[in-house]
Parts: structure tokens; sequence; C-alpha cells
């Protein structure tokens, strides 16, 4: 995997958040994972095939689930918002959207969100590191991870 | 009219109900139902037989592109929208040959829904 495919992913994360009329996200410098991922309070995992082969996955806090649902909801909170299902809808789109850049032999799963505490998140062997994209939106900080191989 | 709004993300369920209920009297349109996956969507499309369904792709147990050729087969004039976070020229077009009539990328707006639905249907 190279700068382009990192550029892809936050090109994508820029997107869903100026789609709506909101300041895009601070992008921090991408570093490779080493060791154990740094794990928020919920993380929502996309597994890939096809012509690829890996993960990408986020993990965000529960406040900033929050604040995302606030705004494609207009500003209008509901009070029984699914905070799992806003932060897989939001991995999947933004996943979705990279296969403008990558095409449709880029494969994505349903998302499955892991809701607290893990320690680590374990892919397929692959022969590319797994680079982490630190953002931080509304006081807050979460990690995307991206992990691929190309077959 | 009769619609039905197939997407496994609540969210976006709740976004799309929203955008169409504004417009929904002045295109004469009715939500019907809705579901999360395609085999739901098949089985209240048997029933109902709606005349337009938003439909997205990516889905467990059944994917929207496949329910849209099922879709197709039970009724070849009802007129399917994708909306979809998958970006991809030839998702749409795929979409489109299989016999959509329109592709909304996710992730939308009401305005952006509005504006598509309006010249879809309008």
């Amino acid at each position: 995997m190279n700068q382009k495919y990192l550029d892809i992913f936050i090109l994508s994360l820029k997107h869903y958040f100026r789609e709506y009329d909101h300041a895009e996200p601070e992008i921090g410098v991408p570093f490779v994972k080493k060791g154990d991922d740094i794990f928020l309070e919920m993380t929502a995992c996309i597994s890939i095939s096809g012509e690829y082969r890996g993960a990408v996955y986020v993990t965000l806090s529960k406040n900033m689930i929050k604040e995302i649902a606030k705004m494609v909801l207009g500003g209008n909170l509901l009070e029984d918002i699914d905070l799992v299902d806003m932060a897989g809808e939001f991995t999947n789109i933004i996943t979705g959207n990279a296969r403008e850049n990558l095409g449709s032999g880029f494969h994505i799963s349903v998302p499955l969100v892991i809701s607290g505490s893990i320690q680590n998140i374990h892919l397929p062997r692959l022969n590319q590191p797994v680079y982490v994209i630190p953002f931080s939106w509304k006081n807050e900080n979460a990690y995307l991870f991206v992990g691929l191989d190309t077959l | 009219m009769k619609l039905l709004i197939v997407d496994d993300s609540n969210i976006s369920v709740v976004i799309l109900k929203g955008a169409i209920q504004k417009f929904a009297s002045k295109l004469d349109l009715e939500i019907i139902g809705q579901a999360e996956n395609g085999i739901q969507a098949l089985e209240i499309f048997k029933k109902e037989m709606p005349d337009f369904v938003t439909m997205d792709v990516n889905m467990p147990e059944m994917d929207g592109l496949t329910a849209l050729d099922e879709m197709m087969k039970l009724k070849p004039d009802v007129k399917v929208i994708i909306i979809s976070g998958l970006s991809d020229k030839s998702t749409a077009l795929d979409a489109m040959e299989r016999g959509a009539v329109g592709f909304i990328q996710k992730p939308f707006t009401e305005d952006k829904l509005n504006a598509a639905f309006q010249k879809l249907l309008g």
C-alpha cells in the first residue's frame, strides 16, 4: 500500500464531513501500526475482498458518534439514537466511497461493530503494513486503520 | 403510489423518511414499509407490490442488486432508486442495466435527496 491509498481514504473522510457543510476533520500524520491498536469506545470493521485483501476499521468515542449523528440528522439528535448503527454506517460510507478510486474489484463486507474495550484486531497476514490515519473533529480524536494487499 | 424503503442502517432510514415525508403528498407517495435486507424487502414487496423502492446495496443476507433483480422479475415497471455508499461508476451502471431508474450516493443530505426525487419522480 502506498501514499495513493492513504490519500483515497483521507479524501473519503473529508468528503463525508464536507457533504454536510461542516468543518472538515483535522487529519493527523498517518503512521504504521505497531503492536496493539488504539481502541476507543466503539470500533467498526469492514473486511475487504475481491481484487484486494484486508480490512478497514474505524475506532471512535461515543461523543464523536453522537456529534456525527447530530450532523447527519440536521442538528436533531434523537434520544434513542443507535450509536452502533451510526458507527457502522459511517465506516461503511467512508469505505464504500473509496471504490470511486479503487474500482469495483474493491469488495466490502457489511460493518461489524464492537462496543467497548478490545485489545487487538488480527487481520489476515498481509504483505503490506497496516496504516493508521488519526483524525479529530469537535475536540474528539478517532483513528482510521487501513490494511490492504492488492492481489 | 406506494414506496418501500430498504436499508440496513436505521439512521439512513430516519433521514430518508424525514426527507420523503416532506414531498410525499406532492408526489402522491405513501411509505408502506421498510426492510433491512433484501430478503425482508422481497417479502414486503410480494405483499404490497410497491410502485417505488429506495434500495441500499451493501446489506446482510441479500444485497440490494440481487433484490433489485428479483423485484424486476415480479414487477417490471417498478421504479427502484439505488442509494449507496458504493461510489464507483460501475456499481451505478450495473444497477441501471438491471433496471434501476436512479442512483444516489451516500452520504446524502435532505436537500440532495429532495432534488434527486423531484428529478426522478416529479
